[in-house]
Parts: structure tokens; C-alpha cells; sequence
């Protein structure tokens, strides 16, 4: 389709919806007195002698912004629901990323309203310095508003004909919210403190990286014999590398040196590192397969996908799992908010959030379009998520194995890690050969039920 | 004008349609009959491109932009008035709503007052311009007389009468024999998503019609 039909239909549908929106206006004002409420009960909620004003308006802005504008997201394709104008939409000879893009625009004027209201409320509320920085600021609302809202708006497309769509939008969307949040807080922070406008570029930079990403995903709207020999052969293998697993650790403890700071908590490192690299490699290779599945529509490719998902979500459990048992005895703590840690913690809820959505999709090839697109997204925010030792202050160690140049190891300590990132890779292809054949196999039974 | 090859697909352990062929030609209505849960949406919705077929396909000379679709929801948006509604709907399909249209469903006074205010009858009438704003030639069917009253249904008809004669096709769903068997040419009984019977009405009435679906579907 021609670029001015897809922009024309696109600003007849958001149009349509800010005509609809203008008309009842029954959203608008029902989220501009949330947004009063929950400025009032923050307020209310905070110790003025413990944190000051400047240094706690940027999160209470943005949390503000974050939930008005999920319960503005989970409006755009309801809205659609109601006598079932989605099916006429659909129908209509039009390119479906019109759809996408119109609703884009109307979730943009609509989130945008909300922020206009929010932040003289914030100002006067919480008595910070809006006027004198009002430029800089509008530009970080601007450029955080358009990465969440544009994913927003594929999600809430995504999970409008779902079960608990209501719900299924905040567990699916909030994992890609916060990095985009972290860095829209840290900056309105700065800028609120009378920072230097330079000291904010770094996250401006990162929040107009994710922009672009995101909307490069919005509009990619574009034998049972056999298989139970599959379904042993993945046995085997699993077998296999469970076994050589002991074997990992036979190693470590016996034949590899005790690292000299950390003693014998150390020893988790041959667990937890090669269980991480592959929790994050899983989703890029769903996300790969994703694209593909897009491309061919062949059944095998998203079969593959929740195969993989499957397998990363179990590895990203054990990273989760390690962490806190190293953490514990080197830091004094199971768990501190650092940058690693969370983005893990968001890459497992990513997971969670792509098997609910699996499961809430009766249609399978809904559900496979769906899953694809957010195994697409998915795989974007891994670079981030492995990056972000690097963007944030952070407790966790730098990369000594995967960075530029030689590893920092020893060498039969390099030669442990490598045995046993072997054996995980072992691992992953004998649990997703499982997995796959099972998925298949219950394909084929309930087609012949 | 439309043609459906070996249509397959279930809903899980659902079967929707099972290896469902057929063809229709212009100037001709197709009417299935069959129980609820046969696959008479289902087969609409393939036809439609709004479900993807498991296997088998489904072609329409002219694709999406010829089809005219009346189903059980008005797909209307009820804060916009009747005009808004088929001025949004006909520039998704580059055309204008025409006023004869309104005029020959009798909307014309209405046309300002917002859907949320019209009567069920009323609504319907809107849904029937709104699906045929963009003069489709082929038409699918979902239980189009349901909640119509007397006058919108007569209007109906007489609307699908001249889009067959001219050289326009259609497919009717419902489970209401007789007044599917008026309009039709051609009659397929669906049961589990298959057709039992398929054949031209060649001159059978209603009663004849609906002795052969009770048989058939007993």
C-alpha cells in the first residue's frame, strides 16, 4: 500500500477515535481525576523529612503517567469491541499498520492530554521547578511517551481479544516500561536538580534508541512416528547434559582453583553465568523465529518459539535463583535493586508474560502472529538488558568472559566455564527438542479429537 | 465470483469447518442452513479473510474491497451519529456515503442523531448502510433479518435483489429456513463443519426445504 493511503487511513481511524473520545469523554475525565488521586495519595504517602521534593517528584511523575496511561492503552482497542467494529476494521481494505498507527496517534494525543494535566498538578503539588525547564522536559515526557505508548499500542492490539485482556496489557508491557521509565526518572531528576542539560543527554540518547526500535516493531502487522523419536532423542540429550552437569561441578570443586576473594561461593559462577547467557540467547532466538514465522507463516518456526521461550524461562529461574545464592555471602544480601538483577527479573517476567499470552490465545494463528510480535519485541531488549551494567551504577561484576578482548580468567577456570556453557548449551537443545515434539504432539491429538 | 477449496479448521478440539468446497457465481445467493455451532460463522469469517483457514483456501474476485459484511453486531460506534458512522466507514473503502441509501432505509431524518439514541430497529437499518456504503458485490450474511423489523426487512431484501441482478453474489448463514430459502438459488446444510447437502434450490419452496434440513441434520 502507498505511504499517503496508509497515513490517510491511518489519521481517518484516529480521528474516528478522538471524535468518539471528545464525544463521551468519559475516559479523559476518568483518568485526569486518577491522576489527581493518585498525586494526592502520594503525597499523603511520602516522609517531606526524609526525601525532598525534588528528589521524589520524577518518580511520582512518571509512576502517575505509567498507570494513566495503561488504563488509556487498554481503552484504544475496546473501544473496537463494542459492537464489534474491530471485524469491520479488519475487514476494510486497508493496511492493517493503518490500524496500528492510527491508534498510535490517538493513544498519543490521548496520553499526551493526561501528561499536560499531571505535570502543573506535580509542580504545584509537590512545589518543584517546572517553568525553568520546561523545554528539556517537555522533550524527555515527549520522547519516553512515544516508546511506551508506541508498544503500548501493539500490546494492547495484541491483547484486546484475549482473556483478562485488562490485565494481560500491564504484565505484558511494564517488563518494556522500565527501562524506558529508569531513564525518563533519572533524567527528569537531573534536570528538576538544576543539572547541567548535558549530564542528561546519555539518557536522552538511550530513550530515542528505544523509540526507534519499538517502532520498528509496531508496524510488523506484515509424522507422530517421527515425532515421538524426537521426543526420546531430546530425552537422551537431556539425560546426557544433566549428567555432564555433575561432571561441571566434579570439576570446579576438585580440579579448578578457588577463586581468592570470593572462597567457594565463587563455584556458582559455572552455574549461573552459562544459565544467564543462555536465558538471554533463548530470546533472541525466539525473536529470530519470530521474524521468520512472520515472513513464512510456517507452523514449525512458532512451535520452535515456545519451545525456546520454555527452555529461556527455566534458565532465566535458575539465574534468578544463583544470584541471590552468590550475592548472599559477597554483598551481604540476597537482593539489591541493581541494574543487572532487575533486568533480569524483567527478562523472567518477559517470559511469564509471552507464555500467558500463548495461553490466553485460543486461535492458533492469532495466537502465533501475537506471540511472534512480542518474541520480536522481546528479542529487542535484550542488548539492554546485557548492556546494563554498563548504562547504570551497578554492584554487579563487568562482563570478564564475553567483552572486548581476552577474558579475565585463568586459564583452568576459563576452561570449567566453557564445559559447562557447553553442557547448558547441551541442555537447551535437549529440552527444546522436547518441548517441541510434545507441542507438536498435542497439535496432532487435538486436531483428531 | 467466489470459490472455497478444502476449508479446514478448528478451534482446538473444536472442528469449525471440515473440508468445505463450494463456488458461487454472479447473480447467485447461497444460503447454509445448520444448527448453532455448525461452522456457518466460521465458514463467513474464512471467506472474509478474517480467519486464516488451517487448510484449504478461499478466494473472492476483487478481494476485501467488494465484500459487503452484515453479521449479528452493527459494528457501529454509538457516540458518533448515523452520518459520522457511515463517513468513517465509506473513507475506509475511498468512497461517499450516498444519501439514497439513507432515503431507501428510511434514515434520512435520523442521520444526525447519534446511534447510542436509535432504537434496535433503527440500529439495524444503519448496519445494512453501513455495509453496503461502499456498493459491494459480494455480500456475506450472518443472520442479516435477525432484530429487523417489518420494513427494514423488506428494505433488505429489496437492496439484495438489486445487487444480484446486478451481477452481484452472496453467501447467507442462518438457521431460519424459510426466510433463507426465499432468497436463495443455491442451499448447503452444515453440520460439524461440514456440508451434508449441497445443491441448486431448483424450484423446491420453504416447506420442501426445511422438510430435507430436519432429514438431514436429524
Amino acid at each position: 500500500m502507498r505511504s499517503p493511503d496508509l497515513l490517510r487511513h491511518a489519521w481517518t481511524v484516529a480521528s474516528k477515535d478522538l471524535l468518539v473520545e471528545f464525544r463521551s469523554r468519559t475516559a479523559i475525565l476518568s483518568v485526569a481525576v486518577f491522576v489527581v488521586l493518585v498525586l494526592v495519595v502520594f503525597n499523603f504517602g511520602r516522609d517531606a523529612t526524609a526525601v525532598s521534593n525534588v528528589d521524589l517528584a520524577p518518580s511520582i511523575l512518571w509512576v502517575t503517567f505509567t498507570f494513566a496511561a495503561i488504563l488509556a492503552l487498554n481503552r484504544a482497542f475496546q473501544l473496537e469491541l463494542e459492537n464489534q467494529a474491530l471485524e469491520g476494521l479488519l475487514l476494510a481494505p486497508i493496511d492493517r499498520s493503518s490500524i496500528y498507527l492510527g491508534k498510535l496517534i490517538a493513544n498519543l494525543v490521548f496520553v499526551s492530554t493526561i501528561e499536560v494535566i499531571g505535570v502543573p498538578l506535580v509542580a504545584l503539588f509537590f512545589n518543584v521547578p517546572v517553568i525553568q525547564y520546561l523545554g528539556p522536559l517537555v522533550l524527555t515526557i515527549a520522547l519516553a511517551t512515544v516508546g511506551f505508548v508506541a508498544i503500548g499500542t501493539l500490546f494492547s492490539a495484541m491483547t484486546v481479544r484475549t482473556r483478562f485482556a485488562e490485565l494481560l496489557l500491564p504484565v505484558l508491557l511494564l517488563p518494556f516500561m522500565i527501562l524506558p521509565l529508569s531513564w525518563a526518572v533519572l533524567a527528569t531528576g537531573r534536570l528538576l536538580a538544576g543539572r547541567p542539560l548535558s549530564e542528561i543527554a546519555g539518557w536522552l540518547n538511550m530513550l530515542a534508541v528505544y523509540d526507534f526500535v519499538f517502532h520498528s516493531c509496531g508496524p510488523s502487522f506484515p509424522g507422530d512416528g517421527e515425532r515421538m523419536r524426537m521426543l526420546q532423542v531430546g530425552r537422551w540429550i537431556t539425560a546426557v547434559g544433566l549428567v555432564l552437569l555433575a561432571g561441571v561441578y566434579v570439576r570446579a570443586l576438585a580440579y579448578t582453583p578457588v577463586e581468592a576473594s570470593q572462597g567457594l561461593a565463587q563455584k556458582i559462577f559455572y552455574l549461573h553465568v552459562p544459565a544467564a547467557i543462555w536465558a538471554e540467547t533463548a530470546m533472541v532466538l525466539v525473536g529470530l523465529a519470530s521474524v521468520f514465522y512472520l515472513f513464512t507463516k510456517d507452523q514449525r518456526l512458532d512451535r520452535f518459539a515456545a519451545a525456546s521461550a520454555e527452555v529461556g524461562t527455566i534458565f532465566c529461574a535458575i539465574v534468578l535463583t544463583s544470584g541471590p545464592i552468590w550475592g548472599k555471602p559477597i554483598w551481604g544480601t540476597w537482593w539489591t535493586w541493581d541494574a543487572r538483577l532487575t533486568s533480569t527479573l524483567f527478562l523472567f517476567l518477559l517470559y511469564a508474560g509471552y507464555l500467558l499470552l500463548r495461553s490466553a490465545v485460543t486461535d492458533p494463528g492469532a495466537r502465533a502472529r501475537f506471540s511472534a510480535v512480542l518474541g520480536i519485541c522481546g528479542m529487542c531488549e535484550v542488548p539492554f538488558i546485557h548492556l546494563s551494567v554498563y548504562m547504570f551504577p551497578t554492584l554487579h561484576p563487568m562482563p570478564i568472559v564475553l567483552q572486548p578482548g581476552r577474558p579475565k580468567l585463568p586459564g583452568s577456570m576459563l576452561a570449567t566455564w566453557l564445559f559447562s556453557l557447553g553442557v547448558f548449551t547441551l541442555l537447551y537443545v535437549g529440552f527444546v527438542v522436547q518441548r517441541y515434539a510434545l507441542s507438536y504432539l498435542r497439535e496432532q491429538r487435538e486436531s483428531h479429537a | 465470483m467466489l470459490r472455497a477449496e478444502g476449508l479446514c479448521h478448528s478451534f482446538g478440539a473444536v472442528r469449525g469447518l471440515d473440508d468445505v468446497s463450494f463456488s458461487v457465481q454472479p447473480g447467485q445467493t447461497l444460503a447454509v442452513f445448520g444448527p448453532n455451532g455448525a461452522g456457518k460463522t466460521t465458514l463467513l469469517k474464512v471467506l472474509a479473510g478474517l480467519i486464516q483457514p488451517q487448510r484449504g483456501s478461499a478466494h473472492v474476485e476483487g478481494g476485501r474491497r467488494v465484500i459487503g459484511w452484515i453479521g449479528h453486531q452493527p459494528q457501529l460506534y454509538a457516540q458518533l451519529t448515523v452520518r459520522e458512522n457511515l463517513r468513517f466507514w465509506a473513507s475506509l473503502y475511498d468512497a461517499s456515503p450516498s444519501g439514497e441509501l439513507l432515503t431507501r432505509l428510511g434514515l434520512d431524518e435520523h442521520a444526525d442523531r447519534p446511534v447510542r439514541a436509535l432504537s434496535r430497529g433503527l440500529v439495524q437499518r444503519v448496519a445494512i448502510a453501513r455495509a453496503l456504503v461502499h456498493d459491494p458485490t459480494v455480500l456475506l450474511l450472518d443472520e442479516p433479518f435477525t432484530g429487523l423489523d417489518r420494513v427494514a426487512a423488506e428494505a433488505l431484501r429489496r437492496l439484495l435483489g438489486n445487487v444480484m441482478k446486478q451481477g452481484g453474489a452472496s453467501v447467507l448463514v442462518t438457521h431460519n429456513v424459510e426466510e433463507g430459502t426465499e432468497l436463495a438459488t443455491d442451499v448447503a446444510f452444515m453440520r460439524a463443519g461440514r456440508f451434508v447437502h449441497f445443491a441448486p434450490r431448483a424450484g423446491r419452496g420453504p416447506g420442501q426445504v426445511a422438510e430435507e434440513y430436519r432429514n438431514a441434520i436429524a
